[in-house]
């Protein structure tokens, strides 16, 4: 079955691009431009993986993460900003963190085990 | 005054880093996806996609060192092998069409406890190092060799090799013999190996090239290293 991913990303040209990326590599894709619409999009419908940005306008990513508790599907955190953000993330758990400008072999690497680990 | 100015200037030319992975990650993502649309067929695109994913990663190499500089972070490490991060950081950063890149690998070479993001930082200062020491083209040349409790790799150049004056003052920041560059990748690359608890040391001489030996532990083996 094809793994879902969501990837939210404030960013239109990184959440169009990743999703792209991951379409083409055989991963169904729906994509959300900020936290609050993620949540949304995680309550209407099952996901294999979240590609999360971390600072978002309004809601940010570690707080998505947050509210999802332990039912969540494999959350990727993908992050510009370095070490205090990282520290947080891991300790909420997630399953990998991703520095900005992340190369796309490594995105593939990463996204692939998660979705593997959901399934 | 002049150390309050100068942590200032840490500051802002960190926040223009940071500011600047996210456009950068953008335009890595469409020359990937230009790549897989045009890269196969066409020759020229096939060109004009290397010199573009080249000057990428020049700029992203420039951020990355700029911000490591300026509030470096400590490794957190994962099992890799360095064989895959090699071919990585050779397909983020082609060699120009007169340079060619040669690898060896011993059998059965152990994984290495490594920050992904930042080995590949290191790797990348090496191998764009000896891509711009060879401008009339050469062969860069990677080996890896298995050494007690550790991985030793070697990035060897045939360029034109650095006088004493140079080879003395490599490692420093901001120290440069090049025309464009700010002095820091080898600053920041030798930072990051020692945080990791291993060795970049360099070897050379005019006219016969130079080589980088970097040095990590070996890490004990696991099922999936290179998540």
């Amino acid at each position: 079955m094809t793994a879902r991913v969501l990837v939210a990303d404030d960013e239109p040209g990184m959440r169009d691009t990743v999703r792209e990326i991951l379409e083409a590599a055989g991963y169904e894709v729906v994509v959300a431009s900020d936290g609050d619409e993620a949540l949304a999009r995680l309550g209407h419908g099952h996901f294999d993986v979240v590609l999360l940005d971390l600072r978002m306008p309004g809601r940010d990513g570690l707080s998505v993460l947050r509210t999802l508790g332990e039912a969540r599907p494999t959350v990727i955190i993908m992050t510009a900003y370095a070490l205090e953000d990282q520290l947080q993330a891991v300790g909420a758990k997630a399953f990998a963190v991703l520095h900005k400008p992340v190369p796309v072999p490594h995105l593939l690497d990463v996204v692939g085990p998660a979705a593997g680990k959901a399934a | 005054m002049a150390q309050e100015r100068l942590a200032a200037i840490g500051e802002l030319a960190a926040a223009v880093g940071h500011e600047l992975r996210n456009p950068l990650g953008v335009l890595g993502n469409v020359v990937y996806l230009l790549r897989s649309r045009l890269g196969g067929g066409d020759p020229w695109a096939a060109e004009k996609l290397r010199t573009a994913e080249r000057e990428l990663a020049a700029a992203t190499l420039i951020v990355a060192d700029l911000l490591e500089f300026a509030r470096p972070r400590p490794p957190v490490a994962a099992p890799h092998h360095l064989p895959g991060l090699v071919d990585e950081v050779l397909s983020v950063a082609p060699p120009p069409d007169s340079v060619r890149v040669e690898t060896g690998w011993p059998a059965e070479l152990a994984p290495v406890a490594v920050d992904r993001d930042q080995l590949r930082q290191v790797l990348l200062n090496l191998v764009t190092n000896a891509y711009e020491a060879m401008p009339a083209g050469g062969v860069v040349t990677l080996n890896a060799e298995r050494q007690p409790a550790a991985v030793r790799l070697t990035v060897a150049d045939t360029g034109a090799g650095m006088d004493d004056e140079t080879r003395r003052r490599l490692f420093e920041p901001f120290y440069t013999t090049k025309t464009k560059g700010i002095g820091l990748g080898l600053a920041v690359a030798r930072r990051i190996v020692e945080a990791h608890g291993g060795a970049l040391t360099a070897e050379s001489r005019p006219g016969a090239g130079a080589a980088f030996t970097l040095t990590l532990p070996s890490s004990p083996p696991v099922e999936e290293p290179d998540r």
